[in-house]
């Protein structure tokens, strides 16, 4: 019995060396550049040869020197042959698939973002909360883009599109797992914010419009609202009418939003029902609102029309102008008619009719009117 | 045999997930859902069928003989070299797989955690560490499979987080796929399913007899409850057309786990997924040991220890996707056909010798 014990002894010391003693090499975190954010352009070469500008700011570790902002660039044929270009100007080993932040330049998203999407997803190291976002312009000249206070804009930006959920009915659905669940899935297409420089500040301006991997339309922060508020759930936003010069009000509500599908024959008929909760944060325009419930009720009545006008106006330049179902309504008829069947959603969607119904309540009216 | 050595009812329990659920259902939804798309679900619950007569026709032989295994039934009833070649085939089986799950215990680990390490170190150590388990015996091994029987039920319970970030949506319309594609994809989960019929070789060594149904039965909803899950969740979460993408679909549901400290779930969920591969490497290993002993009067150990090799040669040759598809494709409808036909032939001559046995 000793024998054996003093074998297995034997045998798990040898497992354990064979496991250790490999050419595993541990590094200090000093010695590896980990990138806040990458940004992936295209960049045409004369006689239409295209390559990738891929640069990621990484975050230097060394003592006292925490604030600047390097950026190791790389140009080539393709996304991760850039990581050996760049390796020529790095002092350190490049931990891949850790940025916080992936910015795609403008003529990179119009060509189609898939390349960068299928080395992340292939990356086992990759964190998938990685946000997504289109530029302007190149996306080089916003990863150099410096900010007072930052170290570099790529934490910005990450902080910028992180709270942007509080107003804008923006979603946070713009990170690395909920573009690979929206990239060729049926019925769906991705949207991701879009950013811009404006008067010496970064902004979020807007929201890219997918078809599949690439952008197909950008539209601004107005439409981008109305779009927000048809497309996700549980989001939040300001809406504000006027009514003359000196009467207005803000409303301050959280949207819900389920939408159902009816087919006769070939065509589709869409209901959205949208309904809203919230608190009126500012008023001059309803008086005795916190007393008089049918003055409540003609609010709720009047925020109901205001919002279904907006949102068939958006749907109107959905159908006519984007082409391209950002609503994710395809998802739905897909869910009730069956899937798989061939048919191109983006195309249905825009012949189909859509109808928008809003039910707003008024919960809660701040604690009194000056 | 003393009453400590012999396993208790939830020994047994999680004896029989250990056999059954290995890594193969990180992949399991992938198998499915090329055949039934979003109604995978339904193929993984229709294909319990299969354990669960296993289950059920194996009730019926411990019911007779309740301290007698199928090994020495089927000797006893068939003959010497019958019932002994039928036995090695039997328990051949499980060679094989303790071979596939090692590979795929090399694949995942080397992908997901330890990277830097060749091929042949994982592969060793793995087959070392299952071997050392194997050696331990029937009882140690029950222990181990309670103990990472709790952690993965853990870790599946805690993919149930997913479930706010998926939609319904993903697996509407249900029955969309069509009857004959849901047979299709429960075709796929042979593979995954089979490990039950081990049953019949560790009954004799539970303390309770009478608890054994109960633990079976247990043993059944505890593993159908986590394929099922796993599939459900996946789909759920994903949507059809993300998981042919991934290798390890069941690996992304994890993404959606945010829990305070633990950075990335992942790591915390590879490592149990680790654990249940060393244990059903293990608990091959033993079985096909346990068996040999039967048939040939050999020790337990010294088979595990020579039989560990094969299981190393075997994992590396698996590794080669294309061969393992090939030999899968063969061998588990294979073996799934021979184990009905092993099992009810001898429950026939189980039946039909049950009077012999009162006349004498």
């Amino acid at each position: 019995m000793k024998v054996k014990k003093l074998f297995a002894v034997f045998l798990i010391s040898i497992a354990i060396y064979i496991f250790f003693v490999s050419n595993n090499r541990y590094l200090p975190i000093e010695d590896l550049d980990i990138p806040a954010g990458t940004s992936i352009d295209l960049v045409e070469e004369g006689s239409g040869h295209k390559k990738y500008l891929v640069a990621s700011s990484v975050y230097n570790f060394r003592e006292g020197r925490s604030e600047s902002n390097l950026i190791l660039e790389g140009k080539s044929d393709t996304i991760a042959e850039s990581r050996e270009i760049r390796q020529l100007f790095a002092a350190h080993k490049y931990l891949s698939g850790s940025a916080k932040v992936y910015i795609f330049g403008e003529k990179m998203s119009e060509n189609g973002i898939k390349d960068m999407i299928r080395l992340a997803f292939a990356n086992p190291l990759a964190v998938d909360i990685t946000y997504n976002v289109v530029c302007e312009g190149k996306a080089l000249d916003i990863l150099r883009f410096s900010i007072n206070g930052y170290s570099n804009s790529s934490e910005y930006i990450d902080g910028m599109i992180r709270t942007a959920s509080n107003y804008n009915f923006f979603s946070n659905n713009y990170k690395l797992m909920d573009v690979y669940a929206r990239v060729d899935s049926e019925g769906r297409n991705l949207v991701l914010p879009y950013i811009k420089i404006e008067n010496s500040m970064l902004k979020i301006s807007g929201m890219a419009l997918f078809k599949s991997d690439k952008m197909v339309k950008k539209i601004d922060i107005k439409e981008a609202k109305v779009m927000n508020m048809l497309r996700e759930n549980k989001v939040t936003g300001f809406i504000t009418f006027k009514e003359g010069s000196r009467e207005y009000l803000n409303y301050y509500a959280t949207s819900s939003r389920k939408v159902t599908c009816k087919k006769e024959g070939d065509k589709y008929t869409f209901y959205i029902g949208l309904n809203l909760t919230g608190d009126v944060v500012s008023n001059t325009a309803y008086l005795n609102l916190e007393s008089d419930s049918e003055e409540k009720m003609k609010l709720e009545k009047d925020i109901n029309i205001v919002v279904e006008k907006m949102c068939n106006e958006f749907i109107n330049k959905m159908k006519n102008e984007y082409k391209v179902d950002c609503l994710d309504l395809g998802r739905v008829a897909a869910a009730k008619y069956g899937r798989m069947t061939g048919v191109d959603w983006n195309e249905i969607v825009g012949k189909s009719e859509i109808k928008v119904t809003v039910r707003s309540s008024i919960d809660r009216m701040g604690r009194g009117e000056f | 045999m003393e009453r400590d050595e012999l396993l208790t009812p939830n020994q047994i329990v999680f004896l029989l997930i250990g056999f059954a659920v290995g890594p193969g259902f990180l992949k399991l939804p992938n198998a499915i859902v090329s055949k039934a798309y979003q109604d995978s679900w339904i193929s993984a619950l229709i294909a319990l069928i299969y354990p669960a007569s296993i289950i059920f026709i194996s009730l019926y032989i411990i019911k007779r003989h309740p301290k007698e295994s199928i090994l020495y039934l089927s000797s006893k009833y068939f003959g010497r070299i019958l019932g002994g070649g039928l036995n090695f085939i039997f328990i051949s089986q499980f060679v094989i797989y303790a071979g596939t799950m090692t590979s795929e215990f090399i694949k995942l680990t080397r992908v997901y955690m330890v990277g830097y390490t060749s091929t042949y170190k994982v592969a060793i150590i793995g087959v070392v560490i299952a071997t050392i388990g194997a050696c331990m015996g029937l009882k140690v091994l029950g222990k181990i499979s309670e103990i990472v029987g709790y952690a993965a039920l853990v870790t599946v319970v805690l993919s149930a987080a997913a479930l706010q970030y998926g939609s319904v949506l993903n697996i509407q319309p249900v029955f969309g796929a069509g009857s004959s594609n849901i047979i299709k994809g429960a075709k796929e989960t042979i593979y995954f399913y089979l490990g039950f019929e081990t049953l019949l070789l560790i009954h004799p060594y539970a303390q309770d007899t009478k608890k054994i149904k109960k633990s079976a039965l247990e043993a059944l909803l505890i593993s159908g409850v986590i394929w099922v899950w796993t599939v459900f969740i996946t789909i759920f979460y994903l949507g059809i057309d993300l998981i042919p993408k991934s290798f390890w679909s069941f690996v992304l549901v994890f993404e959606s786990i945010h829990l305070p400290i633990i950075n990335n779930f992942r790591y915390v969920a590879m490592f149990t997924w680790t654990l249940i591969i060393f244990r059903i490497v293990a608990n091959d290993i033993y079985i096909f040991a346990f068996g040999l002993k039967e048939i040939l009067k050999t020790n337990t150990q010294k088979v595990c220890l020579s039989v560990s090799p094969i299981i190393l040669y075997l994992s590396l040759l698996l590794l080669d996707e294309k061969l393992k598809f090939k030999v899968l494709n063969i061998v588990s409808p294979g073996f799934m056909v021979f184990n009905y036909l092993y099992i009810l032939s001898v429950v026939i001559a189980v039946f039909f010798n049950r009077n012999r046995r009162v006349a004498a």
